[in-house]
């Protein structure tokens, strides 16, 4: 019987995509890995070539915002319409349209200029109706703003309102190398467990017998309070956190970011070439030092006395200039670099020459598109390594199987695991005695090709039954 | 220009102040001065007659087509015009004899200046005393309608940098927005009145004394009943609530109304009153400093008090309000320099204080922080803000105009006090003094701001320069713009 059910379960969500760019094709491979319905809508004929060929979807050749396109690609029976083109009008537009055509259909809209977003209400409620907006902007922002303030650190996000932490850090050194994970308790307190481990391109969803090695991108899955212990063992802990930081590039990015950034009290400089886009910072930015300069200009970085700010955050237009003027900066002894890296194939050759940190905005914009998707039962949805594995918060709910039974009777999938659990706003990290409640919070690991069968494990048995076909 | 409207405005005002010599009669008929009685009966029949006749030719289209620049040339002219027959009561009762006099006095009443010419002021008639607090009060009003509801459309003296904190009365033509922002603002204005009153009252001071200085204090003017100004008080409470009410009084009216509306955060985000308050806190603290060590002497003949003596002159002169509760003449020099430092700042602009202004000063200070920032970063990219908006460079360029003209204005005025043979320091700072509405200055008119040694012509001179100085010479600059008299 539950063979049967879990069949009706996956079956075949349907979800319109408009804009074959980055963030549409990453979503869309997402999408289709997880066996759902994927039609992508572009006006470049040859990016839609190249996804349709690496992945199992329909395309549509047109404007995403035109109504006979919309029509064509079936819009009129989708579940999910996301339009997350570089256009935000094209976006909105694109969304209203798919409300009129088919008001069933739930419906997301990229927004990347500000005064969208303050005009979030409007867009959201009311006439226009779009479900929701997302800013991958604003998302960049604050992960750059936490590798600033905790140095060391590669990613950190929170689960269940911050009661549970996710830190990744290189280990190259200290007591953690070469350590078997039976032995972990040994070296740090027991709430800390290892959530993942990347190893080159491969995500490793340990079991005890595995081991950390040096040089390894691990993730560790903590509650409040251990991150000194954490950065101890992995010996980041002479870092400070960063206080003066260099931005190049007064893009959206750079912008968002320095105002996130002065706000918080940083002491900020923003470097940007363009003299009229410098004047519009200036006057929008009130305690950030505008600068109108080059970044790699080596003289006026030597003027900006590069070498003593703590950071330098590169956020050009440009992958390889930005690459460069880490490297610059490097060499002229700031104390970390952060650069925007948007091309996927550049990401290994970033890390070989020693900028560790790089931001890639695509990560960030598919992420909250994914948590968007799966939301009703998951709250929050983390992609790691290069989005091989998923981390997901979800309200355990009465009736589906993860509930009620010891977690090692579970038979959950290989490669997935439960990272915690989380009940009356408390924490733990659970062992395979514990059990899941109805309610509970619980934040789970999952590879990207077992998701779809997880998913089953959460989704009430019963709501299948009525809303079968 | 529309000549019907402007008369028509000015005889309006005439007959306002012709009204309102209703309260200083009713005192003199109730104190049984005779002659000051017939004198202000005489005064209103003046004013309602010529205020009468020249809003007969009020023409409401006309009114309604008044420009900005009209508007204030308008002002400018009312006010002359007022002065000059706020002199008629001074004249008509016998209380000052000659021509000068009677002008100085009601120039620096309706200018809110607050210097006087009065050698005995506890021998004049009551009657006369109420004329002179309620001719602060009246001009009290007159100030701030005038600062914020046409100035910021003119862009003369950066005035429009405050377009930004009305937005509500924005608009071209004058008449409808002038009642509209009037009445508004008046309402911090009248609540000021009773509450001040009240506490005064309560504080100890006879009915008629809280009047008069509530109405001095409220237009931060000046005029007090007594020849040694506000000494005679030495309760802690009377002084703290002055002091209170003199501070509030120099900051800006938009900024009170909005705080009338809960709105408590936009006053901390105000630059200009950040500025205004910490210049009253750290110069305070420093003349604390200065005259606590011979306290007795120098703060007012008591012991224990010299921070409470330090602020109120402080706020004083910098709300130019111009009280005094201590002879600060014989201070050590610093805080003398101080004060004079103080006469030239005054307080926020939209207050009913006089001098250069807050936010003037803060603007220029921060043109120098910029350029000190452009040596240090020579590629750096600026903008002027204030209070998190853009300053243009026109608004600048204004202030800067307006501080040659300022300083022009008191160099002239001096050095005419000088060619009248009056020492340097007296014809320094009395020019500063009357130009900025302050009211007492250092050398012969001393604390006390008794002008009665100085020359006719003098006195004349500076009445001029308390007009000029409280209209910040728009009058005189509209009428040099070119686009005045091309339309």
């Amino acid at each position: 019987m539950k063979f049967f059910f879990r069949r009706k379960q996956t079956a075949r969500l349907k979800a319109v995509i408009i804009g074959a760019g980055e963030v549409g094709v990453q979503v869309a491979d997402h999408l289709a890995s997880e066996d759902k319905d994927v039609v992508l809508i572009d006006t470049n004929a040859a990016a839609l070539r190249e996804a349709a060929e690496s992945m199992d979807i329909k395309t549509v050749h047109g404007q995403g915002d035109s109504p006979v396109t919309l029509k064509e690609s079936g819009v009129e029976r989708a579940d999910l319409v996301l339009a997350v083109t570089d256009s935000d009008a094209t976006n909105i537009i694109a969304c209203l349209f798919a409300n009129k055509l088919w008001p069933e259909a739930v419906t997301l809209a990229r927004i990347r200029n500000e005064d969208y977003t303050r005009g979030q209400e409007d867009l959201i409620n009311g006439v226009l109706g779009i479900n929701t907006l997302v800013n991958p902007e604003r998302e960049v922002v604050k992960v750059i703003e936490r590798m600033l303030s905790l140095p060391g650190i590669l990613e950190y996000n929170e689960f269940a309102d911050g009661l549970v932490k996710m830190v990744s850090l290189q280990v190259d050194c200290g007591p953690m190398v070469d350590l078997q994970l039976f032995d972990f308790s040994k070296v740090v307190p027991e709430d800390i467990i290892v959530a993942a481990i990347e190893r080159g391109d491969k995500l490793i969803v340990p079991s005890g017998q595995d081991r950390i090695l040096a040089g390894d991108i691990v993730h560790f899955m903590t509650l409040p309070g251990n991150m000194r212990v954490l950065r101890r063992a992995s010996h980041y802990y002479d870092q400070e956190p960063a206080r003066s930081v260099f931005i190049v590039g007064g893009g959206n990015t750079g912008f968002l970011l320095a105002r996130y950034l002065e706000d918080l009290g940083y002491s900020v400089k923003l470097a940007e070439v363009d003299e009229e886009r410098s004047l519009f910072l200036a006057e929008k930015l009130h305690d950030t030092l505008v600068l109108r300069g080059d970044g790699t200009d080596r003289f006026f970085l030597k003027e900006e006395n590069i070498g003593e700010m703590d950071a330098i955050v590169a956020l050009t237009g440009y992958d390889e200039e930005n690459v460069l003027i880490g490297l610059l900066a490097k060499s002229m002894g700031v104390g970390h670099a952060i650069v925007r890296v948007n091309k996927r194939e550049y990401h290994p050759l970033v890390e070989t020459i020693g900028l560790r940190f790089y931001v890639n905005p695509r990560t960030a914009a598919v992420n909250s598109i994914m948590r968007f998707i799966r939301r009703g039962q998951v709250m929050a949805s983390v992609t790691l390594g290069d989005d091989e594995g998923h981390v997901i918060e979800i309200i355990a709910q009465s009736g589906s199987r993860l509930v009620d039974t010891p977690l090692f009777e579970l038979g959950l999938p290989k490669g997935s695991l439960v990272l915690a659990i989380v009940r009356n706003g408390k924490a733990i990290i659970p062992t395979g005695q514990d059990v899941i409640l109805a309610g509970d919070r619980v934040i789970m690991l999952a590879n990207h090709r077992v998701m779809a069968k997880v998913e089953t494990f959460f989704t009430p048995l019963h709501t299948d039954l009525s809303d079968g076909e | 220009m529309r000549v019907k409207g402007v008369f028509g405005i000015i005889g309006m005002l005439l007959l306002v102040v012709g009204g309102a010599t209703l309260i200083p009669f009713g005192v003199a008929v109730y104190e049984h001065e005779s002659r000051v009685a017939w004198s202000f009966l005489a005064t209103m029949m003046v004013l309602v007659g010529g205020g009468g006749s020249l809003s007969f030719f009020l023409n409401r289209k006309q009114i309604d087509e008044l420009t900005h620049r009209e508007g204030v040339l308008t002002m400018g002219f009312g006010w002359l015009v007022v002065c000059l027959c706020g002199a008629l009561p001074y004249l008509f009762s016998g209380a000052l004899t000659s021509v000068p006099d009677a002008l100085f006095e009601s120039f620096s009443g309706f200018t809110t200046t607050g210097a006087t010419i009065i050698s005995d002021i506890e021998a004049m008639p009551r009657g006369i005393l109420m004329w002179r607090a309620l001719s602060h009060w009246l001009g009290g009003i007159g100030i701030i309608v005038m600062f914020l509801s046409m100035l910021p459309f003119l862009g003369i003296g950066g005035a429009q940098v405050y377009r930004l904190e009305l937005p509500e009365f924005f608009g071209e033509r004058v008449t409808p927005r002038v009642s509209e922002s009037a009445r508004v603002l008046c309402t911090a204005y009248f609540l000021f009145t009773i509450v001040l009153f009240w506490l005064l009252f309560l504080g100890g001071m006879n009915a008629f004394d809280a009047v008069c200085h509530t109405f001095t204090i409220v237009a931060s003017g000046g005029f007090a009943n007594y020849n040694d100004s506000m000494a005679s008080y030495t309760s802690p409470f009377l002084q703290w609530v002055m002091i209170i009410f003199m501070f509030l009084t120099g900051m800006n009216y938009a900024v009170h109304y909005k705080l009338l509306h809960g709105n408590l955060k936009s006053l901390l985000r105000d630059e200009e009153f950040r500025f205004y308050f910490l210049i009253v806190l750290v110069f305070t603290l420093i003349v604390t400093m200065f005259i606590a060590p011979q306290e007795g002497p120098l703060a007012g003949g008591e012991t224990g008090n010299s921070f409470r003596t330090s602020a109120f002159q402080v706020v004083s002169i910098m709300s130019t309000t111009g009280l005094t509760t201590a002879d600060y003449t014989l201070w050590p020099m610093l805080p003398q320099a101080l004060l004079l430092v103080l006469m030239f700042i005054g307080g926020c602009g939209g207050s009913t204080s006089g001098g250069f202004k807050c936010m003037r000063v803060l603007l220029l200070l921060k043109c120098v922080y910029d350029e000190l920032v452009m040596l240090l970063h020579p590629r750096a990219v600026r903008r002027l803000k204030m209070s998190r908006a853009s300053i243009s460079n026109d608004v600048v360029n204004s202030i800067l105009h307006y501080l040659v003209i300022y300083l022009l204005g008191a160099l002239i005025c001096a050095i005419l006090l000088a060619a009248m043979n009056l020492d340097l320091l007296t014809a320094f700072s009395s020019a500063l003094s009357c130009i900025s509405c302050v009211g007492p200055a250092f050398g012969l008119p001393g604390a006390d701001g008794n002008f009665a040694e100085f020359p006719g012509l003098a006195k004349i001179v500076l009445s001029l320069g308390m007009l000029l100085g409280r209209i910040e010479f728009y009058a005189v600059l509209v009428l040099c713009m070119p686009t005045f008299w091309r339309e």
